[in-house]
């Protein structure tokens, strides 16, 4: 009877659907994440994933947020975004997100918060200092006002380029309003250290330009061969602390070739240059030949619309600023907007406490930056209080750690960028619901002083209306551009500084050190995202090791090879690493990437190379009476 | 040995006989039911209701979006335009009349009046669903997680706008050849929606939602429409059968 | 075998000129396709942790790029030497090497518009595949995809979850093409006619110098119709002759040489057909 029950099941749809089932069954495990379906939506706002800032779309289905995307209208973005964005969702949904305050690693209410910091905030007096990682945001004017009104002026921000050409342009020059550069309508761009298409300023639409302006002739001069040197036509191999001297040599031709400037210390500064940096004394500092220079010059000079681009030390920039004023070409000046909050400090303001010296408060608050990571030695506060949206060095160092809202969850705007042609304002409204207990910093701060608003929103509001903008517009993802120029006449040439300044100085070390930011493998203020790891190369990091990248010839000199493992050291620490040999490194510079060896993060960003801020010595421009990292030096030896 | 006894061992081909029949009508009567399990719907949405009396279109819940895409089930979004309720104010309430927030029981009973205003139906019954649905969903801002009986897995990409244009009377034709895929009363009555080639007919006259039949051991709904099935329509049809016309 | 012809072919054209190696089409392309983040540990699964950690990144072995961008320098000494960078998406071949070697036909390429298709629940995960694409353009995956905790809430619904043990690879963000055919259905347009920008990949979208050009290469109305018939285009290893529809543009003679494995002592291969 089994038999032929046997061979009747056979007969039935029985063993055969129950096998279709069962090969469902293992295509479906329960732990694969299954997908919701929705109504799709691009929900454009502003990202503060990285310094400067940008316009994207947030994608989300029925209403969560999954992707981002470029806002093809906004003419920040263009349509494109840098990697950091890209993952932006990912972040947001990150397991290391602040989930509430917390006092000395323990949680505390909202209320609590509020009060312990308003009794400091009365006990510090004016020995209140505030560090900013947002370079363009209005919630500065709200942090500033703070500080006013506790009759203090220690407002700080992270090191940065904005803060170098502000020195330069309105410190050295006596110019008003920031500078600007017109990358799209440029025939001939030179990018004088700036790694504009990596991670230099705002990147995207500095990208978006290039791509934009198929005609125009792009060169680079920095002592490695960056991403943005594989794009242009030429790159010049100068070292970081001759930026200025090539800048001014470059001068010296363009002044000789007729050009010059309506500005009161013209003579001077021709004077400077035609004694001082001469094709062979600019040869002898920098390395740069003759030929090189002339060369440069004269396609400068031949263009129509030409424009230089500086990075690195407040002389380099203030030697750029006279080279693309004797070129007149494609150097903007751009107004600032107006402001929404009386006491706040202006930009120039804000920009002009110098971090490298160090900062030393009673009370400190840090708005989303991360001076513990990338100043590891320079910050001291009696008590700490961190903003930040995930954990970090600084939160981790913290006493009171408030989380915020990330840039997709929250109102935000963006004031032009450093390096935008034209004074641009975005506005973004949040487009996700947080899921962690998060204000506003601009919120808790409006709550700890009377500074005439409720909410940040009301801030925004204001700020909207005082510079005459439609704010329905810009939450739609528009922008609001100010065409006016400000008034050029009082610029001079800071000639009696420049001459000076812009004389090369080097450490003390065997090798000079040439560190560069890629934003794949993270900024100061952003470690890598979760799906950026598989894109860092093995030459910054193999396995969890840092690598630096040198040339053969230096290689040969120090006695190491591919895969070496040596110990850098400089400035207060060292770092280990493996050695690559890359052929577009200048010769006696050794190339080393920022932004790894993190030691508080995700499992992406935790323990993965070493933390190459340790080594970088801050100098004094001596007469610019600036910090710069310009000059680093290190000495390497073999482990 | 060259008797052979096989006959009187194996008892002779009745028990086999017997033995297969058995399990001819088990396998195909009793067992294939065994393999789902009736699990209800999580509100009892009556279509009749919102159909018949409330003279509702179809398209007024289920229509395409601007970008082609369909929105079958519809979202709290769309029936907050009738059944509105200011979750703040429910909220309020439920912690004035001191009932815990997470007892979804206690406040239906409560009958609370900002809840109660709200409701639109008229017999207890009908009530009893609405109210489920306003404490459960809406006030949560939560969305009704509706069991989909024409369930996909997530590597099926199916397209409501690509068959948008079906007119049933033309497929009407080929109901012989589609016999194995559509059930041929589909196309008796004049019938008007193309809907009904694969979705359940006369769905829009139910008063309670029939229970979603779900496969034990594959997860999958019993009226999820296997491969070869869409297969079919498309090779009668002269649509393509390529592997990502329906896969992602 | 003939080389397939479709109607519709869709293309790139990427312009290594413009190639900047930032990686945002890599980011942007994983987070499109649901590619998990890579975890070494795997808190939920016990029995992992007995034996070995999973892979993280940083073997790149193992890490699922769809979209993998190269460097590539032109071996000269300081100041002659130059890098490039060139993303690499699946080649969409017209002649593919890894259709015929499929034992279970989960990949084929028979859809209007030459897309190689990938199914999933399909994929018995052998690899010949892999073993026979010249670009290793094809992934395996070896582990599980496992999102940090919350990560996996905001996923994408254009690509299915794949468990381990299938492989995957580029596939044009193929449910953006079946979308955009559904847009335009939607507005009375043909969808096989789908105007230039209609259908666009999540790199070419994201690529912020508009380095990938993507579009219907039998289209005179794509830009990339001309674009793939420029003096400067070139496709990878053309010698091995499976007529790849990714073209790359460089007006850079070495960058142009290396395309099709150029050895530098003399000669590159031609073109030839496979019986």
């Amino acid at each position: 009877m089994s038999v032929g029950a046997t061979v009747g099941i056979l007969f039935t749809p029985t063993v055969w659907t129950a096998l279709d089932d069962v090969s469902i069954w293992t295509q479906n495990w329960p732990w694969i994440p299954t997908l919701k379906y929705g109504e799709v939506k691009g929900v454009p706002t502003v990202s503060k994933m990285c310094e400067s800032g940008c316009a994207v779309k947030v994608r989300t289905v029925a209403g969560e947020a999954f992707g981002t995307e470029g806002n093809v209208d906004n003419p920040i973005s263009g349509g494109g975004i840098c990697p950091l964005c890209a993952n932006g969702v990912q972040v947001m949904n990150s397991p290391t997100r602040i989930k509430a305050p917390m006092l000395k690693g323990a949680e505390i209410s909202w209320d609590e918060a509020k009060q312990l910091v308003t009794e400091k905030l009365a006990a510090a007096g004016n020995k209140v200092a505030v560090i900013s990682g947002d370079q363009t945001g209005t919630i500065n004017e709200v942090f500033s006002a703070l500080l006013t009104s506790q009759g203090s002026d220690a407002f700080y921000v992270m090191p940065c380029e904005m803060q170098a050409a502000d020195k330069a342009w309105s410190g050295l020059m006596g110019g008003s309003g920031q500078v600007g550069y017109d990358l799209e309508n440029a025939d001939v761009v030179l990018l004088a250290g700036a790694d504009a298409l990596e991670s230099w300023g705002p990147t995207v639409a500095n990208m978006k330009a290039f791509a934009a302006n198929e005609s125009g002739k792009f060169l680079f001069a920095g002592p490695v061969q960056t991403r943005t040197a594989a794009v242009t036509s030429k790159w010049v191999p100068v070292p970081t602390e001759g930026m200025a001297a090539f800048t001014l040599g470059l001068c010296y031709y363009v002044m000789q070739a007729g050009r010059s400037v309506p500005a009161a210390d013209f003579e001077q500064f021709k004077a400077m240059v035609m004694s001082g940096y001469t094709p062979a004394k600019v040869e002898a500092a920098t390395g740069v030949s003759a030929d090189t220079m002339a060369d440069i010059a004269r396609t400068l000079l031949s263009a129509s619309n030409p424009v230089v681009i500086p990075s690195g030390s407040v002389a380099a920039d203030a030697a750029a600023f006279a080279l693309n004023l004797l070129l007149g070409g494609a150097m903007k000046v751009l107004p600032e907007f107006a402001k929404a909050i009386d006491g706040a400090m202006s930009r120039s303001e804000m920009l002009k406490k110098d971090i490298l010296q160090g900062v030393s408060a009673d009370l400190l608050l840090v708005y989303e930056a991360n001076p513990a990571y990338a100043l590891p030695e320079q910050v001291k506060a009696g008590f700490t209080v961190a903003f930040d949206c995930v954990e970090t060095e600084t939160t981790a160092a913290a006493d009171l750690v408030l989380p915020t809202p990330h840039s997709f969850e929250r109102f935000d705007d963006l004031a032009s960028p450093y390096g935008l042609a034209a004074a641009t304002y975005a506005l973004g409204a949040p487009v996700s619901k947080p899921t962690v207990s998060v204000m506003n910093a601009g919120d808790f701060v409006l709550g700890l002083a009377a500074l005439g608003f409720e909410t940040f929103e009301d801030v925004l509001d204001a700020k909207v209306a005082a510079i005459g903008a439609d704010k329905r517009a810009l939450v739609g993802g528009a922008v609001h551009v100010l065409a006016e120029t400000p008034d050029l006449s009082g610029v001079t040439l800071a000639s009696s500084v420049l001459g000076k300044a812009a004389v090369p100085v080097k450490g003390s070390g065997a090798v000079a050190l040439a560190p560069y930011t890629l934003l794949n493998v993270g900024t100061a203020n952003q470690a890598t995202t979760p799906n950026a790891p598989c894109t860092i190369s093995n030459n910054q990091l193999v396995g969890d090791f840092l690598v630096v990248m040198m040339a053969s010839v230096t290689a040969k000199k120090l006695g190491v090879d591919v895969g070496s493992k040596v110990k850098l050291s400089g400035g207060s620490g060292e770092c280990s690493a493996l050695v690559q040999i890359y052929e577009g490194v200048l010769p006696g510079v050794v190339a080393a990437p920022l932004g790894l060896g993190h030691t508080v993060g995700d499992e992406f960003s935790k323990g993965k190379g070493d933390n190459v801020y340790k080594i970088l010595t801050v100098s004094s421009e001596a007469a610019t009476g600036t910090s710069t990292w310009a000059g680093s030096t290190v000495n390497i030896a073999k482990i | 040995m060259e008797e052979r006894k096989s006959s009187k061992r194996c008892g002779g081909v009745l028990p086999f006989i017997i033995g297969f029949l058995a399990t001819c009508v088990l396998g195909w009567a009793v067992i294939p039911g065994l393999f789902f399990e009736e699990i209800e719907q999580p509100i009892r949405f009556s279509h009749a209701i919102h159909v018949e009396d409330q003279g509702m279109e179809c398209d007024s819940c289920h229509n395409f979006r601007e970008d082609g895409s369909y929105a079958g089930f519809p979202s709290n979004e769309g029936c907050a335009d009738c059944h509105a309720v200011e979750a703040e104010e429910v909220m309020e309430a439920i912690a004035e009349a001191g009932i815990d927030p997470a007892d979804y029981d206690a406040i239906m009973k409560a009958e609370l009046d900002a809840i109660e205003g709200s409701l639109l139906s008229s017999s207890d019954e009908n009530k009893q669903a609405e109210r489920e649905y306003v404490v459960k969903y809406l006030i949560q801002g939560k969305e009704v997680p509706w069991l989909n009986y024409q369930y996909q897995p997530d590597n099926v990409y199916f397209s409501h706008q690509a068959h948008a244009a079906l007119d049933i009377a033309e497929m009407a034709e080929l109901k012989n050849e589609l016999s194995s895929v559509v059930d041929k009363s589909v196309f008796d009555e004049p019938a008007e929606q193309n809907c009904n080639l694969c979705h359940l007919k006369d769905i829009d006259k139910s008063d309670t939602p029939p229970p979603f039949e779900r496969n034990v051991l594959s997860g999958y709904s019993k009226m999820t429409m296997k491969m070869w099935k869409c297969e079919r329509c498309h090779a009668l049809k002269g649509q393509p059968n390529a592997c990502y016309t329906c896969h992602k | 075998m003939e080389i397939k012809e479709f109607k519709i072919k869709w293309g790139m054209v990427i312009d290594i000129d413009k190639c900047t190696g930032c990686g945002a089409c890599m980011v942007g392309c994983q987070v499109e396709n649901n590619i998990a983040p890579m975890t070494k540990k795997d808190p939920y699964n016990y029995v992992q942790a007995l034996t070995t950690d999973r892979d993280d990144a940083a073997n790149k072995l193992r890490t699922l790029t769809w979209m993998n961008v190269y460097e590539m320098s032109n071996r000269k000494a300081f100041p002659e030497h130059e890098v490039a960078y060139l993303p690499r998406p699946c080649m969409q071949c017209g002649h593919p090497a890894c259709v015929p070697v499929c034992p279970v036909v989960a990949t084929d390429k028979n859809e209007e518009g030459g897309i190689v298709s990938q199914i999933y629940p399909r994929c018995i995960g052998c690899r010949y595949c892999m073993a026979a694409c010249p670009y290793h353009a094809r992934y395996f995956n070896w582990w599980d995809p496992l999102w940090p905790e919350g990560m996996d809430k905001g996923l994408s619904p254009n690509a299915s979850v794949r468990p381990r043990g299938v492989v995957e690879k580029c596939s044009f963000c193929h449910s953006r093409y079946l979308g955009a055919k559904d847009k335009a259905r939607a507005e009375g347009n043909d969808p096989m006619d789908l105007p230039d920008g209609a259908y666009i990949t999540a790199c070419a979208e994201i690529c912020p110098t508009k380095a990938i050009t993507f579009g219907d290469l039998n289209n005179p109305e794509h830009r990339v119709h001309e674009l793939a018939k420029g003096k400067n285009a070139f496709r990878l290893l053309e010698k091995l002759g499976l007529d790849p529809q990714v073209y790359y543009t460089s007006e850079r003679e070495w960058v142009r040489l290396q395309g099709d494995n150029y050895n530098g002592d003399g000669g590159h291969g031609t073109p030839s057909n496979h019986g």
